[in-house]
């Protein structure tokens, strides 16, 4: 049986919970009409721009730890009640940007450097026109 | 921000191709992990971090550098996302986004935060800064002070909505410290709102039952 927080919830309605609870929530709302109502309501707080601390403290990556920290992390070299801290921030609260800050610490470690170029290469040609035109703008 | 990307937004805001290269390299790696969360096709996923890149050239002129640039990038793409999925039909999004991926967005005060984007109104954005200047200020404090189970406590009690219970089971505390923790923030809050003459009301959470 799953049950969703409120904060998850608005969490899932701004593309910030976790993958698997998302689905799972996808999935139940499907016939759960409480959890369609409940989701409507938030989404209508929402729109309206009532305050959430927890909203806020989540948009704004608060209590997310450093690159730096993350890397620690990864090499196990964090005191253990930081780690814990950490794994719990990650797992438990499922905090997607640390996730892909994690992800993305890893495949530097795995990928080629040619890999790495070529991605960032690519990024860059398709969005730098948009630079350019940007910045006569504002000259 | 830290002065090494003041200085990157800088030499970016004057049209630089190599600190744009540079933002790109830094910053492509973990915006693309943080997609492929969601979609797995790879050239949807380079179609979204790239929207986002242009997103964020076409906000420079509202960026806010006293705000941390990940912070500000990854509401950009989460937009983008919204967006992919509001096309797509997949998912049952809150109805805040543009209606074109290109489109600038608005967000004059950095990251502003997404439950704001369609009020109008100065004072429920002031509303808005003055919770995240005491809560920045909080957290900061049980980062500095290593203060790490109180820190997982608060952020699954406040962030993640975790009940009482499975908080304590989860974190090895009892039922009474993870409220304690709870009244003790929440006290901290609202003398820090009242002091800057924020109505406490506007926030159910400091309401709500431990």
């Amino acid at each position: 049986m799953h049950s969703f927080s409120d904060s998850e919830i608005a969490a899932y309605l701004e593309e910030d919970l976790e993958a698997t609870r998302a689905s799972a929530l996808e999935a139940v709302s499907v016939e759960d009409t409480s959890l369609q109502q409940r989701i409507q309501q938030i989404r209508q707080q929402m729109n309206d721009g009532e305050h959430s601390l927890g909203a806020i403290w989540r948009q704004h990556n608060l209590s997310c730890p450093g690159r730096k920290t993350l890397g620690g992390y990864l090499l196990g070299i964090l005191p253990d009640a930081q780690s814990l801290f950490i794994r719990s921030h990650i797992e438990t609260r499922g905090c997607l940007t640390c996730q892909a800050n994690l992800d993305d610490l890893e495949q530097q470690q795995t990928e080629t450097q040619d890999t790495l170029a070529a991605r960032a290469t690519r990024y860059f040609h398709s969005s730098i026109g948009h630079l350019s035109q940007q910045s006569d703008n504002e000259k | 921000m830290a002065e090494v990307d003041k200085l990157l937004i800088q030499d970016i805001r004057t049209g630089s191709d190599d600190a744009w290269m540079h933002f790109v390299e830094r910053f492509g790696g973990r915006l693309q992990a943080f997609v492929r969360k969601k979609i797995r096709d790879p050239a949807t996923v380079d179609d979204i971090v790239q929207d986002t890149f242009i997103g964020f050239i076409n906000s420079l002129p509202n960026f806010d550098e006293s705000r941390p640039i990940d912070s500000f990038l990854f509401t950009i793409c989460r937009y983008r996302l919204i967006d992919h999925f509001k096309k797509t039909g997949r998912r049952n999004v809150v109805s805040m986004t543009t209606d074109d991926s290109q489109q600038q967005i608005d967000l004059p005060a950095g990251d502003r935060s997404v439950s704001t984007l369609f009020r109008s109104g100065e004072r429920r954005q002031a509303e808005h800064e003055a919770l995240l200047q005491i809560l920045e200020k909080e957290v900061s404090l049980l980062v500095e002070s290593e203060a790490w189970v109180k820190l997982s406590c608060l952020e699954l009690i406040f962030v993640s909505g975790t009940p009482n219970k499975e908080i304590a089971e989860l974190l090895e505390l009892t039922q009474q410290q993870v409220a304690s923790f709870k009244h003790e923030f929440i006290d901290k809050i609202k003398r820090h709102m009242l002091r800057l003459g924020v109505n406490t009301d506007l926030f159910p959470e400091l309401y709500s039952e431990p």
